[in-house]
């Protein structure tokens, strides 16, 4: 049998990484070697307990999660680091990433997720909770960029009564609306089209089959 | 001939000795979102059967289609064949969703083979077709991921992008999840060629489960490939090699060698870049030989170049100069530029490194010379799209003078408004003038009433709008600090709870595991609900991101909720505010829309966030009950008018208008400040 993976953990909370520790005790290839509750501490003790692997939280006082990890990558690149932490939010785990890290799971991970993590960094490759990479990619993903899709439905509606060459009070009391909410909804249209004129607007109704819609 | 390169020439040489394209890639091969899954798809000779009988309906056009996307992987003219039958028969049969996917189709056919203005006709008839029917859902999203396909494959990396992350949510959504998984790995490797490979590899992991979920092998391969060449590129060789590894792995299961090629030349170029060249050689003359039995002109070339490399490191100038001389035979056969000019890059240093001058300047030269002609091609290229601009351009003064005519007649108007207007000043100026001249009257005879007024308004005023800072100040540092408070305390603890819980796992008797694992779920449940407490306290999006992305972030917070759906708008702002404007105004839209989701009773609600180059706005509309301005004092009246000392701390004004019938509308003006 091969030998066992080792673990040093990073936390500032004692009681998580009891927890942690009780949780892989009896999983044999893995093995906890050490543990630290800041980055610095970690840095210390990397050398006593050269660890395959470092569960690293990212709040951490002294030297954060994300300095620590910059700095294992720099001085210890074959050290590998998972984030264990319960931020999700793109800017941190981007920032993790940069730093190089080979895994990101969130804290409220499941046992079998832990190991399955564990197992795949350690043969090399790169484990990311699907929390994690679904957030990002929704993230970076915009709706359709139509200009028709810049309108909300309140001033579609309002265009389609300009075109007919009504004014804005009659149109205000077509849809039960004050007049300068009107205006500022016809206003607020041009401009996210970038139209001057209602003879611009009515062509603009007219390519996009505005009546349409 | 200039003997002295130039330096900016030299630096680049440099920069492409690091980055020449060893890897071999298969883009082409996900062009395409294909499969309709709408008939379970049986043999295909069955199915001719099933056609030879079938009615001419729109059945018919879907077995067809079937048949398409089963003979596009095996025979490409039949499955042209079939798409133009499907086109065809759903144009007599005006079923409009027949003839969307049979243009798909064909698309795909002509794209295959490189003609890519052919099949861009073919999916802008087929987005004329969506827009016809109004399909706004997956299949429009089908649509626009292959034109992204295209405009990749025309090396217009940006405009593909845009177009696949403006797609990819409405197939996530909708659960076309083959279409979905080969988006994300298109746009992997968008990301790769421009360097991002971060993000190029969050992408291409996610896109890698997803194959594993569909049971994908040619694409889980492929996938591992890619993740092997952002390792690589991330000079992380060891996580190279794992993952070009397990790709070879997967593509010794398939019948397509060509998959084998690209994952042998990659564990090859890895052994080669960390010199253990007899390792590479071994891999390499494998993938040379695999991308020779399938006739592979640019596999071949591509593992005749690392080959050589191989050898030119391991000191065997001779053979690496016989294979370099090999690969340029093929490439120049192939047409292949890039190729030729690196093979004449390596073959300049081989003969340097073996002493031989004179025929390291002849390599030279060539390569100075390709190098110029790829230079002036990509040149004329960018001339090309500036005249087609410049046309559009020109094209575009055509319509502003058809316009004219209704902009003249749109002026005749507003001529006879200044008419009327002027009329109308007149006599408004009168009465102004007449009360203007009472009022100055009345002023100067409580003159000195009112200065005493005003100084005392003014130290008011002061004073109150210190107050206001001072309690905002408060509000915010007091905010923060309760998330940070929730995040260190109960979040951790929660979290220590759920592993604790975890060690019973193998001990819960038979009849208590589903209320164990209840008590495990509704522990991720009260974390994800905490984690949204926490990002409506802190500012932290807002201040790193900005006034977008936190309202784009709390919209999606609050839609989940399942309440009421917001639609989140904004158009004009493109830079970031005035820090204490910021948070104002994304409290007070937080403010707005919270009363909202408590109050309105609506359904649906509009967020508008938009700027000028005079004011900021925010709107919030929503279809609800509205409300009685009088009755709010008690219930919604806190939030009212805490939304009020916001605004009129940061110098703006709100409005706000309600009926039963419309729902209610606030409005949030800021002015800009220099």
């Amino acid at each position: 049998m091969n030998a066992p993976i080792k673990i040093l953990i990073a936390d500032d909370h004692q009681m998580f990484i009891d927890g942690i520790k009780a949780l892989l005790n009896e999983i044999t290839h893995i093995q906890i070697v050490g543990q630290a509750i800041n980055g610095k501490e970690v840095i210390e003790k990397l050398n006593n307990y050269s660890p395959d692997i470092v569960l690293m939280d990212i709040g951490m006082a002294e030297l954060n999660g994300i300095e620590t990890t910059e700095w294992i990558t720099k001085n210890y690149p074959k050290i590998k680091v998972i984030a264990l932490t319960m931020y999700d939010d793109h800017n941190r785990i981007m920032k993790m990433l940069k730093a190089g890290v080979k895994g990101y799971i969130l804290k409220n991970t499941s046992k079998n997720e832990l190991i399955e993590a564990i197992n795949a960094v350690s043969s090399g490759e790169t484990y990311l909770t699907k929390q994690v990479t679904a957030s990002i990619i929704k993230e970076s993903s915009k709706p359709n960029h139509n200009p028709i899709s810049l309108l909300t439905k309140r001033e579609i509606q309002i265009i389609k009564l300009v075109v007919k060459s009504m004014t804005s009070k009659e149109i205000a009391d077509e849809l039960g609306l004050s007049e300068l909410t009107v205006t500022t909804h016809r206003k607020n249209a041009m401009q996210k089209l970038e139209l001057k004129n209602v003879a611009a607007l009515v062509k603009f109704s007219i390519d996009n089959n505005l009546s349409e819609l | 001939m200039d003997l002295f390169l130039h330096p900016s020439k030299d630096l680049w040489l440099q920069l492409m000795k690091k980055r020449y394209s060893k890897n071999i890639f298969f883009i082409t091969l996900f062009l395409f979102a294909g499969n309709f899954q709408l008939l379970k798809a049986g043999n295909p000779d069955s199915l001719k059967q099933v056609l030879k009988y079938a009615k001419e309906d729109t059945n018919k056009v879907n077995t067809l289609i079937v048949l398409c996307s089963q003979k596009g992987q095996i025979d490409g003219d039949e499955s042209l064949k079939y798409s133009k039958q499907a086109l065809d028969l759903s144009t007599k049969l005006n079923y409009q969703q027949g003839k969307i996917k049979a243009c798909i189709h064909l698309a795909q056919y002509y794209s295959a083979k490189g003609e890519y203005e052919q099949a861009l006709k073919f999916l802008t008839d087929a987005l004329k077709f969506c827009a016809e029917i109004k399909e706004k859902g997956p299949l429009l999203a089908k649509v626009n991921v292959c034109i992204a396909a295209i405009y990749s494959g025309k090396g217009d990396y940006n405009k593909s992008l845009k177009l696949y992350l403006s797609n990819i949510n409405i197939l996530d959504k909708t659960n076309q999840k083959p279409e979905f998984a080969k988006a994300l790995y298109n746009i992997s490797i968008i990301y790769y060629y421009s360097h991002k490979l971060d993000e190029s590899k969050i992408y291409a992991l996610r896109s890698k489960a997803l194959f594993e979920e569909l049971k994908d092998t040619v694409s889980i391969s492929t996938s591992f490939s890619l993740l092997g060449a952002i390792c690589y590129d991330k000079e992380d060789y060891s996580a190279a090699l794992v993952y070009y590894k397990k790709s070879l792995e997967q593509a010794e299961k398939l019948k397509d060698k060509s998959y084998l090629a690209v994952a042998l030349n990659g564990i090859g170029i890895v052994y080669a870049d960390t010199k253990e060249y007899s390792e590479a050689i071994v891999y390499l003359k494998k993938a040379l030989a695999v991308g020779e039995e399938i006739g592979e002109q640019q596999t071949v070339v591509t593992c005749l170049l690392n080959l050589g490399i191989c050898y030119s490191g391991s000191n065997n100038q001779t053979e690496a100069i016989k294979l370099f001389n090999q690969a340029l035979t093929i490439a120049k056969k192939i047409g292949s530029k890039h190729s030729i000019k690196e093979l004449y890059y390596f073959m300049t240093e081989a003969h340097e490194k073996q002493g031989n001058f004179k025929a390291a300047l002849a390599s030279l030269q060539q390569f100075t010379i390709v190098n110029d002609s790829i230079y002036n091609e990509e040149n004329s290229q960018q001339i090309n799209e500036l005249s087609a601009k410049y046309e559009s351009e020109k094209k575009a003064k055509e319509i502003a003078i058809l316009n004219k005519e209704l902009i003249t007649k749109e002026k005749d108007r507003e001529l006879l408004n200044a008419q009327v207007q002027q009329k109308n000043s007149i006599v408004f100026g009168t009465i102004v003038g007449t009360i203007f001249l009472v009022l100055i009257l009345i002023l100067l005879f409580n003159r000195k009433r009112l200065i005493q007024y005003n100084k005392y308004q003014a130290n008011m005023n002061l004073q109150r709008e210190k107050n206001a800072v001072d309690i905002l100040h408060a509000q915010e540092n007091e905010q923060v600090r309760i998330a940070k408070d929730l995040h260190d305390g109960v979040g951790t603890y929660l979290s220590t709870l759920k592993i604790n819980l975890q060690l019973y796992e193998g001990f819960v008797p038979k009849e208590k595991t589903d209320g164990y694992q209840n008590a495990l779920n509704l522990i991720d449940v009260i974390s994800i609900e905490l984690r949204n407490i926490m990002k409506n306290l802190s500012n932290e999006t807002l201040h790193e991101h900005g006034l977008i992305t936190a309202f784009e972030e709390l919209v999606s917070r609050v839609n989940n909720l399942g309440v009421i759906q917001i639609d989140f708008y904004t158009h004009g702002l493109n830079k970031r505010l005035n820090e204490v404007i910021e948070s104002n105004l994304y409290r007070i839209g937080q403010e707005l829309i919270t009363n909202c989701v408590k109050y309105s009773k609506g359904s649906h609600a509009t967020l508008q966030l938009l700027a000028d180059d005079t004011s900021t706005t925010l709107m919030l509309e929503d279809n609800g009950v509205g409300f009685d301005a009088e009755k709010v004092k008690d219930t919604a009246g806190m939030g009212i008018k805490n939304i009020n000392d916001r605004v009129s701390f940061i110098k703006g004004t709100a409005r706000f208008e309600s009926n039963s019938l419309n729902g209610t509308l606030c409005f949030v003006e800021i002015p800009n400040f220099k």
